[in-house]
C-alpha cells in the first residue's frame, strides 16, 4: 500500500515536472528566443592602440555581424566616439558623447559555444533623445546583465565613426575619423548584392551619385503610391478635386480593408477629407485609402490607372514603368493563363518621379515627415512606416514598399542645405532580402548622398568649373540656379 | 536684155541665199551648235538641315534635322558669252543665314530647357516662358542664348571661307553638247531654259535684279 502511494506521488511529481518544463518551453517560444551558435569574440583596436574583446553574433549568415553594445560602449570610453548606454528589459538608450558606467561582463568572450537572445526586432531604442528604429537583439551577458546587439554597420553610422574590419587580422580598427563611404570599395565588397537595384542622387538637379541595376524593371509594391500622390495632386492643382473634398469609401475599398492587405478598417459609406486620406496613403500605406481616392477622382480605379500611365509617359519614364493599379498590391491578370502581375518601375524612373514630386509639390514633406497622424474619421492613429525618418535627422520621406516579389523596398529623401538653397537627396532601393538590409543599405545610400553633396562645388566654385560647353552641363547649372530661386 | 540679165542675177542670188539658209537650217537641225547658259544664275543652298542635325546631336542625340525653318545661302554663277564664268558665295545671304540659324536654335534650346525643368517638376507656377528661359541662361552664363550658342557651338554653320572653298571658282568653261565643264572641274550634264538651269543635280534660278538687288 505504502509503496503504491509513494509510486503515485512520484508519478505525480514527475508529471508536474514535465508539465513545468513544457510550459517553460512554450513561454520561451512565445518570447521568440533564438540560440545563436555562430559567435565571435571580435577584437576592436581603438586609436591609441588598445584592444578590447567585443562579443559578436553572426546573424543568419557568416560576417553579418551584430556587436554587443555594452562591449563597444566600454571599449570606446575615452575616445572621440564614446557613448553612454543603458539597456533595460525592453528598451535601449544611447547618448553619444556621454560617459559609460560599467554594469559588468563587458569585453569578456562568450562563456559557451552558444548564446541565447530574444528574436531580432525593432526594440525601442532612443538615441540622443530621438526614438529610433534599429533592429537589435536583447539578451543577458555572462554576469546576467542586460545587453543589446546591433549591426556593426548601423552602430558605425549612429556614432559617425570610421570602423573598419581589417581583412587580414579580422580586427575592428577604429580611426579618429568620421563614418566615410568609399563607394567603390563598398561596391567591391558587395553592398549592392544585398538588393536588386538601387540609386542615389540629388533629386533637385537630377544628378546621380551611384546606381546599380537602375534601369531594371522591378515590382513597385507600395512605392506605387508616390505616383498615386502625384496624380492626386495634379488633379487638385487642375481644379478637378479639392483637398477639402469628402471622399466616400466604396464597397471595393471597404472590401480591401477587411482582407489581410487591409491597413485601416473602413466601412462602405464612411467618408474622410481628401487631405486626411493623403496621410493614410503615405504613412501606413493604406491600400483602401488609395483606392477610395482614385475612385473619387476618376470614378473608377481603371480610369485613374490610365491617368497614372499617362503621367509616366509625360515624365518620359521608361518602358520599365507600368501601373496596373493605384496601390501596388499584386493581382492576377484577367486571362486564361492567369498570372500574378504587379506594378513595375525601375529605380531610375522612381528617382526621376520622386525628384519631380519634390520639386513640384514640396508640401509632400509635411506628410512624409509626420511620424503619427490621427484619422478621426476611422478612429485610428496611423504611424509612418519609413524607418529612416526615425533613424536619421534630416530625412524628409518618402515611402516604403514590401511584397514577396518586391522584397523590402524604400524610397528615402533627405534635405541638404548647401548654404544658398536646399537640395533633396533621394535614395531608391528595391529588392532587399528583409527590412534589416533595406534599412541599412538605404541609410548608407543617403549618407553617401550627403557626402557627395558636401563635395559639390558651390556657386563661386561653379565659375571656376568653367563655361558650360555641353547641353548637359548647361542644364545642370540652370537647374541649380532655378533651385536657388525657390 | 540687160534687164533680163539683172533679173536673172537677182533670182540666182536669192535662190543661192535660200539654199544656203536651208542648208544652214538643216545643218543646225542635225548638227546643232552648242549653247551656253549665258547669264547670271543663283543657287540657294538650305543650310538648316545640317545645322539642325548638328544641333540635335549637341542636345543629346535628338533628330532635329527637320526642326529648323529653311534658311538659304546664295551661290551666284555668272556665265559669260565669251567662255568665261565666275561663281561666288553671296556674303550677305550667308550672314543672314548664319544669324537666323543661331536664333532659331536658341529658340529650340529654350524649349528644351523649359521641358527639362517641367520634367523635374520645377514649373509649378506654369510652363517656363521664353523670357524666363532667356533670363536663366543669362544668369547662368552671363550672355544671351544666341551668344551662348555661338560660343558653345561655333561649328553650327560652316564658315564663309568654307562655303567659298566649296563653291567659289572662276575661269573658262567649255560646252560639249549637253555637258558643261567649269574650269578644271569634271563636266556635268546641264539643261536650261529662260528661268532655270539644272547643273548636274543642282538647280539654279535665273537671277532677277530687283530694285535693291538680291534674290531669296
Amino acid at each position: 500500500m505504502k509503496v503504491r502511494k509513494i509510486s503515485k506521488n512520484l508519478i505525480a511529481v514527475l508529471l508536474s515536472f514535465v508539465l513545468v518544463i513544457f510550459l517553460l518551453d512554450t513561454v520561451t517560444v512565445r518570447t521568440n528566443a533564438i540560440t545563436h551558435r555562430e559567435l565571435e569574440d571580435l577584437t576592436i583596436e581603438i586609436p591609441d592602440g588598445s584592444r578590447y574583446t567585443v562579443k559578436t553574433i553572426h546573424y543568419s549568415y557568416s560576417n553579418n555581424r551584430y556587436v554587443s553594445l555594452r562591449d563597444m560602449a566600454f571599449a570606446l570610453k575615452g575616445t572621440a566616439k564614446h557613448f553612454g548606454l543603458s539597456v533595460g528589459s525592453t528598451e535601449i538608450n544611447i547618448k553619444t558623447g556621454s560617459g559609460y558606467e560599467s554594469a559588468g561582463g563587458e569585453n569578456t568572450g562568450f562563456a559557451e559555444g552558444e548564446y541565447t537572445t530574444e528574436g531580432i526586432k525593432i526594440n525601442p531604442i532612443t538615441i540622443d533623445d530621438r526614438k529610433c528604429r534599429y533592429y537589435t537583439f536583447l539578451g543577458n551577458n555572462t554576469e546576467g546583465v542586460r545587453d543589446a546587439f546591433i549591426s556593426i554597420t548601423d552602430l558605425a553610422m549612429i556614432l559617425d565613426s570610421d570602423l573598419k574590419i581589417d581583412p587580414e587580422s579580422g580586427i575592428i580598427k577604429m580611426s579618429d575619423g568620421d563614418f566615410y563611404i568609399d563607394m567603390q570599395e563598398y561596391e567591391a565588397q558587395g553592398l549592392y548584392y544585398e538588393v536588386y537595384s538601387a540609386i542615389v542622387g540629388d533629386a533637385t538637379t537630377g544628378t546621380v551619385y551611384s546606381a546599380y541595376n537602375e534601369n531594371a524593371s522591378v515590382s513597385a509594391a507600395s512605392t506605387t503610391k508616390l505616383m498615386t500622390y502625384l496624380c492626386i495632386m495634379d488633379a487638385v492643382s487642375d481644379g478637378e478635386v479639392s483637398l477639402d473634398d469628402n471622399v466616400t469609401i466604396s464597397g471595393n475599398a471597404a472590401a480591401i480593408s477587411q482582407t489581410s492587405d487591409g491597413v485601416i478598417k473602413m466601412n462602405e459609406g464612411q467618408s474622410a477629407l481628401l487631405s486626411d486620406m493623403m496621410y493614410a496613403i503615405l504613412l501606413p500605406s493604406s491600400n483602401e485609402a488609395a483606392l477610395a481616392v482614385a475612385e473619387h477622382i476618376d470614378g473608377s480605379e481603371e480610369e485613374f490607372v490610365k491617368r497614372m500611365n499617362l503621367k509616366a509617359r509625360e515624365l518620359n519614364l521608361s518602358e520599365a514603368t507600368f501601373f496596373y493599379n493605384c496601390h501596388g498590391l499584386p493581382e492576377y491578370s484577367d486571362t486564361v493563363a492567369a498570372s500574378k502581375i504587379q506594378n513595375r518601375i525601375s529605380a531610375y524612373d522612381m528617382f526621376v518621379l520622386s525628384g519631380h514630386i519634390l520639386n513640384k509639390y514640396p508640401e509632400i514633406k509635411e506628410i512624409t515627415t509626420t511620424q503619427k497622424y490621427k484619422l478621426d474619421a476611422f478612429g485610428v492613429e496611423v504611424e509612418n512606416t519609413n524607418p529612416l525618418l526615425y533613424n536619421l535627422p534630416g530625412v524628409v520621406g518618402l515611402k516604403t514598399g514590401t511584397t514577396n516579389a518586391a522584397g523590402a523596398s524604400l524610397v528615402s529623401a533627405y534635405d541638404f542645405d548647401d548654404g544658398s538653397s536646399v537640395h533633396t537627396i533621394v535614395a531608391v532601393e528595391y529588392g532587399a532580402e528583409d527590412a534589416t538590409v533595406r534599412n541599412t543599405v538605404s541609410e548608407i545610400l543617403i549618407r553617401y548622398g550627403i557626402q557627395c553633396m558636401e563635395d559639390v562645388p558651390q556657386k563661386g566654385k561653379e565659375e571656376e568649373a568653367g563655361f558650360p560647353l555641353s547641353y548637359e552641363d548647361l542644364l545642370k547649372r540652370i537647374v541649380l540656379n532655378k533651385s536657388r530661386r525657390r | 536684155m540687160k534687164r533680163l540679165k539683172t533679173k536673172l542675177a537677182i533670182s540666182i542670188t536669192a535662190t543661192m541665199l535660200l539654199l544656203v539658209l536651208c542648208a544652214l537650217l538643216v545643218y543646225e537641225r542635225f548638227f546643232p551648235l552648242p549653247k551656253a547658259p549665258v547669264g547670271i544664275w543663283v543657287y540657294s543652298e538650305d543650310a538648316s538641315k545640317s545645322a539642325g542635325s548638328l544641333f540635335g546631336e549637341w542636345m543629346g542625340g535628338r533628330d532635329l534635322s527637320d526642326a529648323l525653318e529653311p534658311v538659304y545661302v546664295n551661290v551666284i554663277l555668272r556665265v559669260g558669252n565669251d567662255g568665261t564664268f565666275d561663281r561666288s558665295v553671296d556674303k550677305e545671304s550667308y550672314e543672314n543665314a548664319r544669324n537666323t540659324l543661331y536664333e532659331n536654335c536658341a529658340l529650340l534650346l529654350k524649349e528644351g530647357i523649359s521641358a527639362h525643368l517641367e520634367e523635374l517638376g520645377m514649373a509649378n507656377e506654369g510652363p517656363i516662358t521664353d523670357e524666363e528661359a532667356e533670363e536663366l541662361i543669362n544668369e547662368t552664363v552671363s550672355t544671351d542664348s544666341v551668344a551662348y550658342l555661338q560660343k558653345a557651338l561655333p561649328d553650327l554653320v560652316p564658315t564663309y571661307e568654307e562655303y567659298v572653298k566649296k563653291y567659289g571658282n572662276k575661269g573658262t568653261y567649255t560646252v560639249d553638247k549637253n555637258m558643261i565643264a567649269f574650269g578644271s572641274s569634271e563636266a556635268v550634264k546641264f539643261l536650261f531654259d529662260k528661268d532655270d538651269l539644272l547643273l548636274g543635280e543642282i538647280l539654279y534660278r535665273r537671277y532677277e535684279k530687283k530694285d535693291e538687288g538680291g534674290t531669296k
